[in-house]
C-alpha cells in the first residue's frame, strides 16, 4: 500500500503513520499477515527520524493491529479484541464527531448515511497474505 | 608534457560542463533547469524567455573559458603558474556553471510560484510498503569483482616497491564499492506497487553498475599509476589516465540515461513537489537520512548539505583548492630556483631547490660527460619538464641522484665511491664550467 505522509499537516507523522496503517488494513490494501517494512526501511523512506517510526509500530502492536520482529520488520496480525476500554473510547470519538457535525450544519441522516458508506467500504482481509 | 596534461584537464571540465549545463535545458520528465513543473507550462512565454537567456549565458560561460585555457600553454616553463592558473580557471568554469543553474533555477522557480503552477503535493512524502520491505541486493557483488582485484594488486605492488603512501591509490575502487552497498530511497511512481518495484528496481540496477564500473576504471588506473613508470611507460600511464576519465564521463552518462529509462513508466504517475529542498542551489532537505541523493541537473549524485557529513564533504572542495594554491606555491622554489656547482676547500657542493650533495675530490672516480640525460624514472624527488632533482633509476646506471635539466642537453656523469650523480646546467656553457671546475 502507499503511504503518504504530509510534514505540513497539525498531526504529528506518527499519528499520520499509525491512522494510514489502520486506514489500509480496513480497506483491504493491507492484509492479514501481510509484511511491512522494517523500523530502518520505513524511516529512511519516508526520511522521518527512526524513533518516529518506532513510536508508530509500537502503537500498532499495543493496539493489536501487528506484530514486530527486530530483524524481519513488522506483520500485520489482526490479534485486537473488542474491549470495553476500545468502546468507550470509540463512542468518545464518536460523540465529538457526531456534534462537530450537528455544528456544523449536516443532517443526521446525511451523517448516518456517511457512516454507513464507511462502514460498508471496509474490506479487511483476514486470510493470511502470501508474500 | 604538463601543459599538455593540464590542456587536457581543462578539456574534461568544459565537456563535462557542457554536458551538464546542456542537461539542464532540455526537459527531463517534469523538471527543467531543475524546477518541476506542469508539462503544459513548459511552452509558456515566460519559460522561454528564461531558457533562452540561460542558454546565451552558459555559451558565453564556456566561450570564454575555450578563450581562457590556451594561455595555459604560455605559461609552459613554469609549473606552479600553470597550476595557479588551471585552479584559478577551473573555480572560474565550474563555479560559474554552479552560479548560473542555481541563478536561473531561482527565476524559474519564482515565476512558478507567481503562477501557481504547483506539480503533485509540496511537503508530501509517500511510500510504498510492498516495495520498501523489498532488501533484495539489484546487482551480484561479483560485479565488483575487478575493482576489488585492482584495489589488492594496488596495495600489494605498493607494499612491494616499498611505497606505503602509494597505498591511497587503492581507496577510490574500495570508495566506490562502498557506494555500490549504498541503500537507496525507494520512490513512488504510481498507486500499483509492482509497478513502483520494477521502476525501482531498473534504477538501483543502474546505479549498482555505475559504482562497480567506477570501481573497476579507478582501480585499474590506481594499479597503472604504480605499474607503468616502473615499465618505463609513462607515456602509456597518460594515456590510460585519458582513456579512464573518457570512460567514467561515459559510465555517469550512462547511468543516468539508464536510470531516467527505468523511471519512465506507463501507470498514473504520483507526483511530489519538492523543489524547497533545492531552492538554495543545492540540495539541503535535514528530513532525507540519505547524504547522497541524485542530481537533478547534470550526471551523478550530490550531497544533502543538511547532514554533518555532507558540509564537510562541500569543505573538502574548499580544502583542496587551497591545497593546490600551497602546492603552486611550493612548486615555485623549482620554477625559479637553480642548480649550482662550488667548491668549499677540498668539497665539492651541489645545491638546488630543496636537495643539495657534497662530495670531496677523493670521492670522485670519473667524470663523463654525456650528450644527453639518459631515460630515467623518479623515485624521491621533482621531475617537470624543465628541471630534475632527487633520486631517480637511470638507465644503465641503477639508483642516482640527479641534479639536471633535461632540455639543455650535454649532462655530466660523476661517478663516486658508491653511486653516481648526474649534473648538467642550464646553457651548455654552464655545464662545461661546472666540468672544468670538477677535473680541476
Amino acid at each position: 500500500m502507499i503511504i503518504t505522509l504530509d510534514a505540513a499537516s497539525d498531526a504529528p507523522l506518527y499519528v499520520q503513520l499509525c491512522n494510514q496503517i489502520i486506514l489500509g488494513i480496513g480497506s483491504g490494501a493491507l492484509a492479514c499477515g501481510e509484511r511491512l517494512p522494517t523500523v530502518r526501511q520505513l524511516a529512511q523512506d519516508a526520511c522521518v527520524n527512526v524513533m518516529t517510526v518506532s513510536k508508530a509500530y509500537q502503537i500498532l502492536k499495543r493496539e493489536g493491529y501487528i506484530e514486530v520482529d527486530r530483524r524481519h520488520g513488522a506483520r500485520v496480525s489482526l490479534t485486537a479484541a473488542h474491549s470495553g476500554e476500545f468502546r468507550e473510547r470509540t463512542e468518545r470519538q464518536l460523540a465529538l464527531l457526531a456534534t462537530e457535525s450537528a455544528l456544523h450544519g449536516l443532517p443526521k441522516e446525511e451523517f448516518l448515511s456517511l457512516c454507513e458508506r464507511v462502514c460498508g467500504e471496509i474490506r479487511i482481509r483476514r486470510e493470511e497474505a502470501v508474500v | 608534457m604538463t601543459a599538455l596534461i593540464f590542456m587536457f584537464c581543462c578539456l574534461i571540465v568544459l565537456i563535462t560542463m557542457f554536458a551538464t549545463l546542456r542537461s539542464a535545458e532540455k526537459p527531463q520528465g517534469n523538471l527543467l533547469l531543475g524546477v518541476t513543473l506542469p508539462a503544459g507550462c513548459m511552452g509558456e512565454g515566460g519559460v522561454r524567455e528564461i531558457l533562452q537567456r540561460y542558454h546565451r549565458a552558459y555559451l558565453l560561460l564556456l566561450g570564454v573559458g575555450v578563450l581562457l585555457a590556451p594561455p595555459l600553454l604560455l605559461l609552459g616553463r613554469y609549473v606552479s603558474f600553470q597550476l595557479l592558473y588551471l585552479a584559478g580557471w577551473t573555480a572560474y568554469v565550474i563555479g560559474g556553471g554552479m552560479h548560473l543553474l542555481t541563478r536561473y533555477f531561482k527565476k524559474l522557480y519564482a515565476l512558478k510560484r507567481a503562477r501557481g503552477w504547483l506539480v503533485g503535493e509540496k511537503h508530501v512524502v509517500r511510500v510504498d510498503t510492498a516495495v520498501t520491505a523489498e532488501n533484495r541486493r539489484p546487482l551480484s557483488v561479483f560485479w565488483l569483482l575487478p575493482g576489488l582485484l585492482f584495489a589488492i594488486g594496488t596495495a600489494a605492488l605498493a607494499l612491494l616497491l616499498k611505497r606505503p603512501a602509494a597505498l591511497g591509490a587503492a581507496l577510490p575502487p574500495l570508495i566506490c564499492a562502498a557506494l555500490f552497498f549504498r541503500k537507496e530511497r525507494n520512490e513512488v511512481f504510481s498507486g500499483e506497487s509492482e509497478e513502483n518495484a520494477r521502476r525501482n528496481a531498473g534504477v538501483k540496477r543502474a546505479h549498482a553498475r555505475c559504482w562497480a564500473q567506477l570501481a573497476a576504471l579507478s582501480g585499474l588506473t590506481g594499479f597503472g599509476a604504480l605499474l607503468l613508470p616502473r615499465l618505463g611507460l609513462t607515456q602509456g600511464l597518460l594515456v590510460l589516465c585519458a582513456a579512464d576519465c573518457a570512460l567514467a564521463l561515459w559510465t555517469l552518462v550512462a547511468a543516468h540515461s539508464a536510470a531516467q529509462r527505468a523511471r519512465a513508466g506507463r501507470a498514473e504517475e504520483l507526483l511530489v513537489d519538492d523543489d524547497q529542498y533545492w531552492e538554495r542551489g543545492y540540495y539541503y532537505n535535514p528530513d532525507d537520512p540519505h547524504l547522497f541523493v541524485e542530481k537533478r541537473v547534470g550526471y551523478g549524485w550530490t550531497v544533502n548539505v543538511a547532514r554533518p557529513f555532507g558540509r564537510v564533504l562541500n569543505g573538502l572542495i574548499v580544502a583542496v583548492l587551497i591545497a593546490v594554491a600551497a602546492l603552486a606555491v611550493g612548486l615555485m622554489r623549482f620554477d625559479f630556483g637553480e642548480i649550482t656547482l662550488h667548491t668549499e676547500g677540498n668539497t665539492f657542493v651541489i645545491e638546488a631547490p630543496v636537495y643539495s650533495l657534497e662530495f670531496t675530490k677523493e670521492e670522485i672516480r670519473s667524470v663523463e660527460m654525456l650528450s644527453e640525460m639518459p631515460r630515467a624514472t623518479k623515485r624521491r624527488g621533482f621531475n617537470g619538464d624543465f628541471l630534475w632533482l632527487g633520486e631517480f633509476r637511470v638507465e644503465g646506471y641503477g639508483w642516482c641522484r640527479v641534479f639536471v635539466y633535461p632540455k639543455s642537453g650535454q649532462v655530466l656523469a660523476i661517478k663516486l665511491e658508491d653511486s653516481t650523480v648526474f649534473l648538467n646546467g642550464e646553457t651548455a656553457e654552464q655545464t662545461a664550467e661546472f666540468a672544468e671546475l670538477l677535473s680541476g
